[in-house]
């Protein structure tokens, strides 16, 4: 039994001190060199003038954070929705709440009302969205008694809304074609410095409601009927769950557009790495790898630049899908 | 024990009929009848998984339909037919998921639990497999690990739904003989549904029977013999 | 006569033979002469039109050729090494076509105008009066055009993406003019059945302002404007090396152009046709020495530190300085910023885009005044962003 533990907390700070590497690497790889004078200084006594300083602190720093939050947060809410659902297939956006957030953004940026509204107004607009189709969600799950059925509004809700974003993109016109579909590539950059108070805010909420999670989700790979006779209130549980999900991922969404794979890739990731169904090791494993996995990502962007630019959900599938294949055969050899 | 009275069973219309039925406690009981007689939704109404059509039941003294979720976990433990082969999990970590009625918010075990856990794992003589995963175990280990569980939830009432289903003879037998002195021992209250009449017989423990005809419940104490009960219910 | 094929048939009373035998004489010998005839005629008429093939001589465009031809003219378009159409711009249909060429029947009556520019260049050449249609009528600059929408005389197609083929033909036009990026016009063969002919208009791919405005001449070909066109044309090009000679003796101030669209900021490479302009009209523009005709893709933080202490920035793509900053937040850190430099041609957007192609010398004439002096006034297109 220690061993095992032993073993799990190798794993923690093995995982902990790589994230913290790439956070740093992410911060100072890059064309423009810069100095820990300039992270200081432009963190804390900000000087406009000096270039560095200036980099570091409007394109680096919010960079290198909004990766480490959202690969955390995708991560989490993937493994909550495949327990959840008992499906390794899930990811975050199997609810179609970030739907909801494209949704809105597509209207705010492919209609002409609110062409110029960017910025801080498309991550309201996303925003907006994302309570919306969460919203209806959240009322199914407490009318709807099954799984599978609540997955299927899910669906439903994800197909009405791209009809509907299709049928928006047929009728804009080429900019603001392309503004929308800028967007629906995701992107680790367009978070200011001054945003990144109320995204730290939100995703630390969120993460943290999960630990009320840990118990009902333990008992849950034992089947619905199970846990509930353990005493775990199912209904409870389930609205919980997507209430968390549906912020930590609308609120990715909102700041970042839709990031692809991490959601689905590093939940199964942790399972096979810790071979453990505790989620309390799951959860903690989970917001580290995804954290890491998506800083890694970003640093990679950063080393390509010179040559091309690629956008960020191209490289967290080109990257993320090999390990997994890796892992997979490595596990079946 | 177990109380029912005046109950019908189902799910829109009544499949069984039970007009008082009392089990006590240190028992072992079969449940026996035919395929889509009730058998399962017996033991479902009675976890409180479906409710009742009409009537009471009573659990150890209380109102079933009266209880929360938590105050019913730790009246009534269940384990159902399907195999749970569920990857990454411990037969330790399996049985301590028992003890879940008496964690707190965040589900930590206190060392109570953990030996409620060691407790019952010896009981059904699983020790030396206590750190390996369910997936590992043969269907035999697998369903002892599943009795550990329910017996570590410390309830006065176990129900199990088939739970020797998918064993051979050997593995049956000595399945239920073990279950059969942990009852006695722990004075728990354990009814079991299962088609094997006559390893029941066997093992000299209390049938449940469901008559198809009238649609109602007969007890059978230890030592009826098998021709009056065939032809009650057969 | 001894080795006659035809029999003598004794028929009493004449001598029939004879006679059938110089009639058969008489037209083989016509056949063969018509048969030579037509001959040397026809080859004669081959010769004729490869010797009076003549190239019509261009000052500045790379994306059409025009050759005068007995029966007409050819407009050849595109780039000699890929995609190219050929046109015969003929007041008669030819008796056959060299190496595919369409007809077009010149003058042109009926023209439907996707291409944007196309509009400003016919109203330019006072042409006007044949646009027949239109793709939105909200992004029409030209006063004269507009009047005939209102006036219905010309149709509103409200976004060109959808225009069906049976909404096309409604307007009855001879030709339908429309920015060529790659691909054919949507349903252009059965257009050409019904007698409609797609014209690409490749003006956006001239490297050099005024090959942008030579395209006038493709215009006057097909309106019967030719004169009109070459003056025009002409004019444009003395006021724009005029201009262009004016400014030697004056200071270089560094320039920046281009916006965001997402993460990326584009701005246009050293030998793009903005690149040309801001040269032409004495400004430094950082990324002259890059290569490509297109746009460069950059990161924000390298255009930042690139062009932080760069004077002035033009073209970002926004009307006002709020709108500017609600697209691009970070604008606010770039010194044009702090010095109010910063220029677009937000006065009336539709007449940049519809106008700008043909006249290169009042864009040059703005981008020189902002350059050299401190508070530019009197522009055509460009304001300064408030």
């Amino acid at each position: 039994m220690t061993v095992a533990k032993d073993r799990f907390t190798f794993w923690m700070f093995a995982l902990l001190l790589l994230t913290v590497l790439c956070f740093f690497l992410d911060l100072f790889v890059g064309r423009y060199d810069l100095t820990f004078n300039d992270l200081y200084r432009g963190l804390f006594s900000f000087d406009q003038q000096e270039t560095g300083q200036l980099v570091m602190r409007e394109f680096r720093f919010p960079r290198s954070v909004t990766a480490l939050l959202a690969g955390a947060s995708l991560s989490v809410c993937g493994l909550l929705m495949q327990t959840l659902f008992n499906n390794p297939l899930a990811g975050p956006y199997v609810l179609g709440i970030s739907s909801g957030s494209s949704l809105f953004v597509a209207i705010g940026s492919l209609t002409g009302i609110s062409f110029f509204l960017q910025d801080a107004g498309m991550i309201l607009l996303a925003f907006v969205g994302a309570i919306l189709f969460g919203g209806i969600i959240l009322f199914s799950s407490v009318r709807i008694r099954s799984q599978v059925s609540l997955l299927l509004v899910g669906l439903m809700l994800g197909s009405i809304a791209g009809a509907l974003i299709t049928t928006l993109e047929a009728t804009a016109s080429a900019q603001e074609l392309r503004a929308y579909t800028m967007w629906t590539m995701g992107s680790l950059q367009q978070t200011h410095f001054d945003q990144l108070a109320l995204f730290s805010i939100l995703v630390t909420l969120g993460l943290l409601s999960c630990v009320f999670l840990i118990k009902p989700l333990n008992a849950l790979v034992l089947g619905e009927e199970h846990a509930s006779l353990l005493g775990i209130r199912i209904k409870h549980f389930r609205f919980f769950t997507i209430l968390i999900t549906a912020i930590l991922s609308g609120t990715v969404t909102a700041y970042c557009g839709p990031i692809a794979f991490v959601g689905l890739a590093v939940p199964n990731l942790a399972k096979m790495l810790f071979k453990t169904a505790d989620h309390s090791k799951l959860l903690l494993g989970s917001l580290l790898i995804g954290g890491s996995f998506l800083l890694a990502t970003d640093v990679t962007i950063q080393l390509l630049e010179p040559y091309f630019l690629v956008p960020v959900n191209a490289l967290t599938s080109l990257i993320g899908a090999p390990i997994i294949i890796l892992l997979i055969v490595k596990r079946w050899s | 024990m177990i109380s029912i009275q005046n109950t019908q069973f189902g799910y829109n219309a009544p499949i069984l009929q039970v007009e008082s039925l009392k089990i006590d406690n240190g028992t072992l009981t079969g449940l026996i009848g035919k395929n889509g007689s009730g058998k399962s939704t017996f033991l479902k109404t009675l976890c409180g998984l479906t409710p009742v059509l009409s009537g009471s039941i009573h659990i150890g003294g209380k109102a079933l339909s009266h209880c929360s979720e938590k105050e019913r976990s730790q009246l009534v433990a269940f384990v159902g037919s399907s195999q749970l082969a569920i990857p990454y999990l411990s037969v330790k970590e399996f049985v301590l998921l028992g003890r879940s009625p008496y964690t707190g918010v965040l589900g930590r075990y206190s060392t109570a639990d953990e030996l409620v856990a060691d407790e019952m794992l010896s009981l059904f003589h699983l020790d030396h497999l206590r750190d390996r995963e369910l997936a590992e175990l043969s269907d035999g280990e697998r369903q002892l690990a599943a009795f550990a569980r329910a017996f570590a939830q410390e309830t006065p009432v176990i129900l199990m739904d088939e739970p020797t289903a998918f064993l051979d003879y050997g593995n049956k037998r000595s399945l239920l003989s073990v279950l059969k002195n942990a009852t006695v021992e722990s004075k728990k209250c354990v009814v079991i549904s299962t088609h094997d009449l006559d390893l029941c017989l066997e093992e000299e423990i209390s049938i449940l029977g469901i008559n198809q005809i009238n649609k109602k419940t007969i007890f059978y104490p230890r030592g009826t013999t098998k021709e009056e009960m065939i032809t009650q219910f057969f | 006569m001894e080795n006659n094929p035809i029999k003598i048939i004794e028929v009493p009373g004449k001598r029939p033979g004879f006679f059938l035998l110089n009639f058969t004489r008489t037209v083989n010998r016509i056949l063969f002469i018509s048969f030579i005839a037509l001959l040397l005629t026809s080859c004669s008429r081959e010769i004729q039109s490869t010797r009076t093939k003549k190239a019509i001589p261009l000052s500045y465009a790379q994306n059409f050729k025009l050759d005068s031809l007995e029966n007409g003219v050819l407009l050849t378009i595109g780039e000699s090494k890929g995609r190219i159409k050929r046109f015969l711009l003929a007041a008669e249909k030819p008796a056959h076509l060299i190496n595919g060429a369409l007809w077009i029947k010149t003058p042109v009556k009926r023209i439907v105008a996707f291409a944007g520019t196309d509009i400003g260049m016919l109203t330019r050449l006072d042409a006007a009066e044949h646009i027949c249609g239109v793709s939105d009528r909200t992004l029409v600059f030209s006063s004269a055009v507009r009047n005939h929408i209102r006036k219905n005389r010309t149709l509103d197609f409200r976004q060109e993406a959808q225009v069906s083929f049976e909404q096309l033909l409604q307007c009855k036009p001879n030709l339908i003019t429309y920015s060529d990026f790659g691909k054919d016009y949507p349903h252009e063969e059965a257009l050409g059945k019904a007698g409609v002919i797609c014209l690409p208009i490749l003006d956006w791919k001239e490297q050099h302002p005024l090959g942008k405005a030579e395209w006038l001449k493709v215009y006057g070909y097909l309106c019967g404007k030719e004169k009109e066109a070459n003056q025009a044309f002409n004019n444009s090009v003395e006021t724009y090396n005029t201009l262009k000679k004016g400014i030697s003796s004056k200071g270089k101030p560094t320039v920046f152009s281009g916006n965001q669209t997402g993460e990326i900021w584009f701005c246009p490479a050293g030998n793009s046709y903005e690149a040309k302009l801001i040269s032409d009209a004495g400004g430094d523009y950082t990324y002259k020495k890059t290569k490509g005709t297109g746009s460069l893709s950059l990161t924000p933080e390298k255009v930042l530190t690139d062009n932080r202490h760069t004077a002035i920035w033009i073209n970002p793509e926004a009307n006002n300085i709020r709108e500017l900053l609600q697209k691009q937040g970070r604008s606010a850190f770039f010194d044009a910023y702090a010095s109010h430099k910063i220029y677009c041609y937000s006065g009336n957007m539709n007449k940049y885009w519809e106008t700008a192609a043909c006249y290169p010398e009042k864009v040059l004439e703005d981008l020189i005044t902002i350059f050299h002096t401190k508070n530019p006034t009197g522009l055509n297109y460009y304001q300064r962003l408030k």
